[in-house]
């Protein structure tokens, strides 16, 4: 993590961190590991839930 | 963020101008509570680019976003979201409402919201204390930092 800003309330993460976190996020919310998830957006059969559009759009942060 | 919360701000790295990078919250969700006791949960995502404008340099822009408001035991009660194309659903930008009639699937048009009039909604509405460091400035702060958002945005319905 590389902090942005001086006061570190801002923090730039690698893909690799943002794997990492986005990962925990996928398994949390919807029980699916990120490359299952990412698998899934691919195919386009992620499940019909609030949670998916979140994570899709934090999908950046593992590309 | 500072204004409401000491978590962090993540923002992918490594990327070029020109393609989308994404916000996203250290405490997803945020775990808030109203000065009345209530407990509330905020959900933030949010894509943007750094375009290049002459001659200025670069700006910000906004390409979607997804600002979610929970009640304490995490079910929805109000989202903005804006995620045109190649995204599914409608191209402008709304709120959903769960907790009342037409319903979650419903998709109220707005404006483009900023995270600024969310966190001013939850602070001065719904009585969210500000941080220690911003508890006598917090309405400037978000107000000039929405001020930017307000002079660069390109469109505003």
């Amino acid at each position: 993590m590389s902090p942005v800003t001086a006061d570190g309330g801002v923090v730039e993460l690698t893909r690799e961190e943002g794997r990492e976190m986005l990962g925990q996020r996928t398994q949390r919310m919807l029980g699916m590991s990120l490359e299952e998830f990412e698998a899934a957006y691919e195919a386009d059969t992620l499940p019909d839930r609030s949670e998916v559009l979140h994570l899709i759009m934090l999908l950046p942060f593992a590309r | 963020m500072s204004c409401i919360t000491c978590a962090q701000l993540y923002v992918a790295g490594g990327k070029k101008p020109g393609e989308t990078l994404a916000l996203g919250l250290s405490e997803d969700p945020l775990l808030l509570r109203a000065a009345n006791g209530d407990r509330l949960q905020l959900l933030l995502a949010h894509q943007f680019r750094l375009v290049e404008d002459q001659p200025s340099g670069w700006r910000v822009s906004t390409v979607a976003y997804d600002y979610r408001l929970n009640d304490g035991g995490g079910k929805e009660i109000l989202s903005w979201h804006w995620h045109p194309a190649p995204m599914k659903g409608p191209d402008h930008p709304h709120l959903h409402v769960a907790a009342a009639k037409p319903g979650r699937h419903a998709h109220l048009p707005t404006g483009r919201v900023s995270i600024e009039s969310v966190l001013r909604l939850l602070l001065t509405d719904l009585g969210v204390p500000p941080t220690h460091d911003h508890e006598s400035d917090y309405v400037d702060v978000l107000d000039a930092s929405e001020r930017d958002f307000i002079e660069y945005r390109s469109w505003h319905s």
